[in-house]
């Protein structure tokens, strides 16, 4: 015996494979079957979890908050976000396609379970002037032969001409929503909707 | 009979371990503890598996040859096909994006297909093939990577945009996808892994 479950196999030191559900002794270590390695639980696979969750909670601020595309038409650039397109599908009467759109990229993914603690803290760290510098996406400098070089962005915002060096960034309006985002969730956390751990 | 009495099974899920008896055709077993379908039993499944790839198989191929959607905005026509979308990505610089866009709606699924057929004809045969043990292994690993459904998706969701700036039409490419769509999943969806890999060792045992 060796702590895991009655019952499972994992408890008579078999494992099955990830890759074929053969079952056979863990302690061959590849399967005999397909030669895939084997485990009795998957490795790390708590710590895993949770390390995709945190990014990719992280990585939903922006994808929401921003603009997903940007549609150029004779010359006028138009930003559409997520939601955006729900309520442009909505506006055009396409009930179900907004639904599905709503309910793959928005509704599945907010239902996070619970974050973690000193991601929070991390967060909570965070002031304004902090997004302002980390949002500047590039900044460039153009050297007298007319080639453009990178260089370290500057802590503005939008796109700024100074001299030879022109720096792209985001707009205030995208940079509030992201810092606001941030806020919800900090608040969800205070006011107790949100676990962490 | 399918699955041997002797044999056992763990579920995948919660970790029981379940002899799964004999199974008869059109049978499934199910975890006694947490519900999992372990295994449907069916004499025919491989065989119609590999008969919705090679429908797929043709399907992908018209996909990849004919036109997708044509744009008509003023008095301007541009036709668009499957693999062009690559290759102009390509051209306006941005190689990863072209490889991104035409890997998992091309590229992934033609690969599936092809292990697919590999893997089944040489099964129904009883042939003994030296590489049914890595194309088996190959196509579970592809799997994650093909995103046909979410193509035919996204292509729905952008013609809504698209249609306020110019006309679409859709072409035959479009049809074919769709119909290719539905093959592809109806062929994978039919594969039983355990009937599958069992399959597999008999003809290599």
């Amino acid at each position: 015996m060796n702590g895991y479950p009655k019952g499972t196999a994992a408890a008579e030191g078999l494992a099955c494979c990830h890759v074929c559900f053969k079952v056979t002794p863990e302690a061959l270590h590849r399967c005999p079957r397909c030669g895939a390695s084997l485990h009795l639980r998957v490795p790390e696979s708590l710590q895993r979890t949770v390390a995709l969750i945190v990014t990719a909670s992280l990585l939903y601020i922006p994808a929401n908050v921003l603009p997903i595309m940007t549609t150029e038409q004779l010359g006028r650039a138009t930003d559409s976000t997520i939601i955006g397109g729900v309520v442009l599908l909505v506006h055009h009467g396409d009930y179900p396609i907004a639904a599905v759109i709503f309910i793959a990229s928005v509704l599945v993914v907010i239902r996070v379970a619970a974050v973690r603690g000193d991601r929070v803290d991390r967060l909570r760290k965070l002031t304004r002037s902090d997004l302002d510098f980390l949002l500047v996406a590039a900044q460039l400098e153009i050297d007298a032969e007319g080639i453009a070089h990178q260089v370290l962005p500057g802590p503005s915002l939008d796109v700024l001409h100074r001299g030879n060096t022109i720096q792209f960034g985001l707009t205030r309006r995208e940079i509030d929503g992201t810092w606001d985002r941030i806020q919800e969730l900090i608040g969800e956390v205070d006011a107790g909707k949100l676990p962490t751990f | 009979m399918i699955v041997p009495p002797s044999e056992r099974a763990a579920c995948i899920e919660c970790d029981l371990l379940v002899g799964v008896g004999t199974l008869r055709d059109g049978e499934r077993a199910a975890c006694p503890r947490c519900g999992h379908v372990l295994t449907i039993a069916t004499e025919d499944g491989l065989t119609r598996s590999l008969a919705w790839a090679l429908a797929a198989c043709v399907l992908l191929g018209l996909a990849n040859a004919f036109p997708f959607l044509a744009l008509k905005a003023q008095g301007l026509e541009q036709v668009m096909t499957l693999p062009r979308t690559a290759v102009e990505l390509y051209r306006d610089g941005q190689a990863t994006l072209a490889v991104l866009v035409l890997g998992p709606i091309v590229g992934v699924p033609a690969l599936m297909l092809a292990t697919v057929v590999v893997l089944l004809v040489p099964i129904r045969r009883r042939m003994r093939a030296p590489w049914l043990v890595p194309a088996g292994r190959l196509l579970f690993w592809l799997s994650p990577w093909s995103m046909v459904e979410v193509f035919v998706i996204g292509v729905l969701v952008s013609l809504v945009k698209i249609a306020s700036m110019a006309t679409v039409v859709l072409g035959i490419s479009f049809w074919a996808y769709l119909g290719f769509a539905l093959c592809f999943t109806a062929a994978l969806s039919g594969l039983d892994r355990l009937q599958m890999w069992r399959a597999i060792e008999a003809c290599t045992a």
